[in-house]
């Protein structure tokens, strides 16, 4: 990691909302987003996790808007372990109690050329919904109305630990709207 | 001319990588005695002392970080022994002893609340009224056990999820007046993991204090504000000079690593003479076709010029039966790495293009017999690579027996004889397809990608722009075959 | 060496008859390139497509690969399972492609195909029994030699968001465009 190789990405954008085709699952959700990047990045401002506020929709299938700011500088060397974001979804559910609603995982945006529009890029990310393995959790989970949560949903941005996950997905999305501005990538030679 | 500061209160969000111990703020309180701000104009005012107020209550004290200072009450409450139980209680109660037999009394407006304190200011407006120092400890116990086989949570252990770990770790200190309601005045938080400090609201200075209105028994009105006064510490240079040490030494070291590895890299990698051209080809689906069970035969036609290094230049795909939605998914990839020799070789006319050529063909269940169910092709240019990556080719075949009827006959009873090679060009004269009828059938979807690799052009460095350069290009040339 | 970096996910896989699917992907490249960070290859977890028949992974993909030529360009190949209620599976679709040879951002959308079964026998065994045939040799997936012995019947489609930056390319005299 030689010092005169790095270069800085900042990555702006925003959490627009959360999109349920069939309405969402629970009330009052609200959203916790981590940024997860590989050994080589360096947070440089920003803060890597947020926890939104709790929303509504005001009708049965709107989008939920959240309209969260995400703001994150990194300084890094290499590009393996671009920065993803694992947002967990939580809310309401019919006994009041509070549930996790889902799981999305998305890369950041990454850098294009100018040829590209000048609209910032949206990210539909679809939500995952992890599922019990056998029968009778499954039963429980429907009296109760709550599905099994991760113990670390950092495990989604790392493809070798998800293999024995079941999910399934109510065809909810997380709407993302991303910038990224890197600096100092003309002396590592890429092409983007 | 008389400023009226409407204070907007913003949080100051700081990183550092001090040492938070070496944090010195002043906190300053001052009472304003009369609400109503005159302006000064340049004449003299006709009866209003300049200095309406009185005596001017101030109250400045300078602090550190997690220094706690008792209020009238915490005081009075905690000098009586029976009032403390816990550890926490018993240890002020000791403080407070002490100040006693120092006689040190006094007590200010201004207190503190620390970490220890565990105060929750009234700001939650979400629906979880839970109590977050609970959640704190706990996901700090879910830390320090680190990953074990499940990855999912029992329904019962949910209190203690990831959840509210936006809170996490942080280490809090209020600031506070003891005024008729007790006021919190300011927080500051600090995260010692990545060093954010976070304080609401901001620092700032005495010219633009924030003001607090009181409105219980009387008006009163407060200013107050807050100083950053630390200085870093020794420890902090010392970090810097160590990492600007490190810097110095890779630097070192990556000149060096250049100067031996330069050579080698060069020699490792594989140049081609002139150009190579590496053209990945994928047959991915076709559609609209009338018979099932299809297989694709193509063949490349490259120019005498080009020589292939490697992959074949004719291959078939697979047979593939269509799905439910009437699609045929190939999915097949080619591979074809060419190579050019000589530069100029190379023109745009249509004899120096890679011409690709496609034939479908769909073998009968009952008798195995093959039937030819269109042809297409592609031309790729070799002077550029083109954008243009996905190919919608439309296919056809000829119409055997001129007519329609005799074709269906034909092919039902006997299959489909391919009697026309589209392949070869025509070797002299006009390329004469009189007398055939063909038919369109379905379409391939084909995408072909090339990456290549080009050594310096002497060519495209020529910009020949008058009659002075060629004779001084000349008179260049001459010399140096001289 | 120049080198090529390869980022993106698995997003999902739409239009396959069978439910609870997940995929086996890997990626596999000639004699002179080199696998210098990242895994190559790697499993989804499994989605039950019960909305539209779309599976969402939303599987990431990084990796690093350094190469000495650009023979052997590296190809992505996918295997899309499907895991009945006994917890067996069986391939329900097997799709490659290559990684685009352009910088950038590339939306792919691959079409998969499976062995067709040849007589009725086949056929039942396939709907009672755990699924179809699969491949023993893999070297058919990958390569185009042997293919004309097999029959296949083509499945859904795997779509894949894929991003490549390239490295040191400019001073290899490699072009694109």
């Amino acid at each position: 990691m030689s010092i005169e190789n790095f270069y800085y990405l900042n990555i702006l954008g925003e959490i627009k909302s959360l999109y349920f085709p069939l309405g969402p699952n629970g009330n009052g959700l609200f959203c916790r987003y981590d940024i997860v990047t590989g050994d080589d990045w360096e947070l440089i401002s920003g803060t890597k996790t947020g926890i939104t506020q709790c929303a509504n929709g005001s009708r049965f299938s709107d989008e939920i808007v959240f309209n969260m700011p995400i703001e994150c500088t990194f300084k890094s060397t290499n590009i393996y372990g671009w920065p993803q974001i694992i947002f967990s979804i939580y809310g309401k559910n019919l006994w009041g109690s509070e549930v996790n609603v889902g799981y999305a995982r998305m890369h950041t945006c990454f850098i294009t050329n100018e040829k590209r529009k000048t609209e910032p890029l949206i990210i539909r990310a679809p939500i995952i919904i992890p599922k019990a393995t056998n029968f009778w959790s499954s039963l429980i989970n429907m009296i109760t109305d709550r599905n099994p949560e991760l113990r670390d949903p950092k495990i989604l941005a790392d493809g070798t630990k998800t293999k024995n996950l079941f999910t399934f997905s109510n065809g909810g999305e997380v709407i993302v709207s991303l910038e990224c501005i890197a600096k100092g990538t003309d002396k590592l030679d890429f092409d983007h | 001319m008389m400023k009226r500061k409407v204070n907007n209160r913003y949080t100051g969000i700081y990183r550092t990588s001090d040492i938070i111990d070496n944090l010195h703020i002043r906190i300053t309180l001052k009472k304003l005695y009369s609400i109503i701000q005159i302006p000064k104009f340049e004449q003299v005012q006709l009866g209003q002392p300049a200095d309406q107020q009185t005596t001017d209550f101030v109250e400045r004290i300078e602090l550190r970080w997690q220094e706690k200072i008792f209020s009238k009450t915490e005081f009075t409450y905690y000098s009586q022994k029976e009032n403390c139980k816990s550890e926490l209680e018993k240890k002020y109660h000791q403080i407070i002893k002490e100040q006693k037999e120092g006689n040190d009394n006094e007590c200010g407006l201004i207190f503190t609340y620390i970490d220890d304190d565990n105060y929750q200011p009234n700001d939650n407006f979400g629906p979880n009224e839970l109590k977050i120092t609970q959640l704190r400890k706990n996901v700090e116990e879910i830390n320090e056990n680190k990953i074990d086989q499940s990855i999912g949570l029992f329904a019962n252990e949910n209190e203690t999820s990831l959840r509210y770990a936006g809170d996490k770790n942080f280490i809090k200190m209020f600031i506070m007046a003891d005024l008729d309601p007790t006021i919190l005045l300011f927080t500051i938080q600090y995260r010692k993991s990545d060093g954010l400090f976070i304080v609401y609201p901001d620092f700032n200075d005495e010219s633009n204090c924030y003001y607090l209105e009181i409105d219980q028994n009387s008006k009163q009105m407060y200013t107050y504000c807050m100083e950053n006064l630390s200085t870093t510490s020794n420890e902090m240079t010392q970090k810097i000079k160590q990492k600007q040490k490190l810097d110095e030494l890779q630097e070192e070291t990556c000149e060096l690593m250049k100067k031996l590895s330069f050579s080698i890299k060069d020699q490792n990698f594989n140049f081609p003479k002139f150009c190579r051209i590496v053209l990945l080809m994928e047959i991915e689906s076709a559609r609209f076709f009338d018979h099932d069970n299809l297989h694709v035969q193509f063949k490349f036609k490259l120019p005498n010029f080009v020589r292939v290094i490697e992959g074949k230049v004719e291959g078939a795909t697979h047979s593939s039966y269509k799905n439910e939605k009437n699609i045929w998914n190939f999915g097949y990839c080619h591979c074809l790495v060419i190579d050019i020799d000589d530069e100029f070789l190379i023109s745009n006319s249509e004899m120096d293009k890679i011409l690709i050529n496609f034939d479908v063909i769909s073998i009968d269940n009952l008798w195995q017999r093959e039937r030819r169910e269109g042809i297409t092709s592609i031309k790729i240019p070799l002077e550029e690579t083109s954008s243009n990556t996905e190919y919608n080719l439309q296919c056809f075949r000829e119409l055997q027996g001129g007519s329609s009827f005799v074709d269906f006959l034909e092919r039902f009873f006997l299959g489909g004889i391919r009697s026309i090679k589209y392949n070869e060009h025509a070797q002299q004269g006009a390329i004469n397809f009189y007398g055939n009828s063909t038919v369109t059938t379905g379409n391939l979807k084909v995408k072909v990608q090339q990456i290549r690799q080009i050594r310096q052009s002497y060519r495209k460095n020529l910009r020949i722009q008058s009659i002075d350069d060629i004779i001084s290009s000349y008179h260049r040339a001459k010399a140096k075959l001289n | 060496m120049a080198e090529i970096y390869i980022l993106g996910q698995i997003l999902s896989a739409e239009n396959f008859r069978e439910p609870n699917l997940f995929c086996r992907w890997n990626i596999q490249a000639g004699s002179l390139w080199k696998f210098i960070e990242g895994e190559s290859e790697g499993q989804t977890a499994t989605d039950c497509n019960s909305i539209d028949q779309k599976s969402y992974f939303a599987h990431p993909i990084d990796l690093h690969l350094a190469t000495r030529g650009i023979q052997g360009w590296p190809k992505l190949s996918i295997e899309v399972f499907s895991v009945n209620a006994l917890k067996q599976f069986c391939p329900v679709g097997i799709c490659f492609t290559y990684i685009p040879t352009k910088p950038g951002l590339h939306h792919l959308k691959i079409a998969t195909w499976r062995i067709a079964p040849q007589t009725v026998l086949d056929s039942i065994r396939e709907k009672f029994f755990t699924g179809g045939f699969t491949i023993v040799k893999k070297d058919l997936i990958h390569t185009g030699l042997e293919r004309y012995k097999i029959a296949t019947i083509s499945s859904g489609i795997v779509r894949v968001e894929l991003s490549v930056f390239f490295k040191h390319f400019r001073k290899y005299n490699i072009v694109f465009d």
